[in-house]
């Protein structure tokens, strides 16, 4: 698998990158032959490897995970910073 | 105890809260709920399923917070579907759960979505130990409690009787709004000429493939010549289709000598699916039990439901374990909190 790509995703805070990494480390990529990708906060970012066996597998899960980070990214923009009380 | 309930496995968002009182009482605090339509002639892929649930889940929680009048403070615990269904959605619902579990410090229990529905059918109806027929555009199962499982007596071993129905619907230009399934009903109503089909019951399973296969080829012949009209297709595949779930859940009854029948999913909104059914059970002596539109298709309720009886009995899911799952059988969950 020789294709890899490396995202840094700045979400403002080390608990907001913690909280990101996990959980969108719970979901492993469907097609694990052609695809992995590993996920850690690294201090206020999200450090997100690829490897991939094709370009094109490459690019539909970098997509896809672009997607759901986005979706947590937006959940900790509009509940994170409010306390549970 | 306090329990909110995530689910988006096909093309509905739902979110639910849901109080069990100290008296044993469940009080239904909030659901609300938004679903995907796509034009006619079309179904919902998987992808953009996603990004209509992505585009309203955030809305949707505030909404139900609103609506339920208490803060996240207040929740016990965060329900969510685990599976089965469509991994896109099912995994865009998850990640808000997850996410929102860190930032409130709630555990999370993950759910399985048929029992979901078979739980929420026993609070709505108190239908105690009934035989279960659960009906929608994903699943179609027989379902009987027994020693910690919801065994599956029978299913359809193909294609969903829903989705029997849907790709039906978009065959003959039915609309999708509020559901296919609906429509199909409707135009059924109204059906007078009888459209002999195949008849696809396999002892206790039912299949349903070459049924459509069929009542397409039918679509493009007769209906072409106008021989047949919408109406009498719609009809005619209702009648035929229910007449095999009533075959197969009334061997499930003699199996295990159930007097009791429950409708969960969406196709149990279905008043003729109710009707036959209510026939047949009515001549065994027995009850049928069944709940309206807005327990019975996909909600967040039901999951909160599931959740709240699996959390009451010391279950919670690790965030490590809360990965989403295509296929999950009804019968592989520990039923704990029955006898």
């Amino acid at each position: 698998m020789s294709h890899t790509l490396t995202l840094r995703i700045p979400l403002g805070s080390h608990e907001f990158a913690g909280i990101a990494a996990r959980v969108l480390a719970v979901d492993r990529e469907l097609k694990q032959s052609q695809v992995q990708r590993t996920v850690e906060s690294d201090g206020d970012e999200l450090a997100v490897t690829f490897t991939a066996a094709s370009v094109k597998m490459l690019r539909t899960s970098v997509s896809s995970f672009l997607e759901f980070a986005g979706l947590v990214a937006q959940t900790l923009a509009e509940f994170g910073s409010v306390d549970a009380e | 105890m306090i329990a909110i309930g995530f689910e988006g496995s096909a093309n509905k968002i739902g979110i639910g809260i849901l109080e069990h009182t100290a008296s044993g009482e469940a009080v239904v605090l909030a659901n609300v709920r938004r679903t995907y339509i796509t034009p006619p002639g079309q179904g919902f892929l998987p992808k953009d399923t996603a990004v209509h649930h992505r585009q309203h889940v955030l809305a949707l929680v505030k909404e139900a917070l609103a609506v339920a009048k208490i803060k996240p403070s207040q929740i016990d615990c965060i329900c969510f579907t685990k599976g089965p269904g469509m991994a896109a959605p099912l995994i865009s619902v998850a990640l808000v759960a997850r996410t929102l579990s860190l930032i409130w410090k709630k555990p999370l229990v993950g759910v399985n979505h048929a029992i979901g529905h078979i739980e929420m059918g026993r609070m709505i109806t108190g239908a105690q130990n009934p035989i279960v027929l659960y009906v929608s555009g994903g699943n179609t199962q027989v379902i009987a409690y027994s020693e910690k499982r919801y065994r599956i007596f029978g299913e359809a071993i193909d294609i969903a009787v829903g989705n029997c129905l849907d790709r039906f619907a978009r065959i003959v230009g039915l609309p999708n709004d509020p559901a296919p399934g609906y429509n199909v009903e409707q135009c059924a109503k109204r059906g007078k000429t009888f459209v002999e089909l195949p008849y696809g019951v396999k002892g206790m399973d039912v299949s349903f493939s070459g049924i459509l296969t069929f009542i397409e080829s039918v679509a493009e012949d007769k209906l072409k010549k106008g021989l047949v009209t919408v109406d009498d297709l719609c009809y005619s595949l209702q009648e035929t289709l229910f007449a095999m779930l009533v075959e197969i859940t009334e061997r499930a009854m003699a199996h295990v000598g159930s007097s009791e029948v429950l409708i969960v999913g969406g196709v149990g909104s279905n008043v003729r699916l109710q009707e036959m059914m209510e026939s047949m059970v009515k001549d065994r002596g027995g009850r049928l039990f069944a709940t309206d539109e807005r327990f019975c298709i996909d909600n967040g309720l039901m999951i909160a439901q599931a959740g709240a009886l699996m959390y009451a009995t010391g279950i919670v899911t690790e965030l490590e374990n809360t990965n989403c799952t295509q296929r999950y059988r009804t019968d592989d969950v520990y039923v704990a909190w029955r006898e």
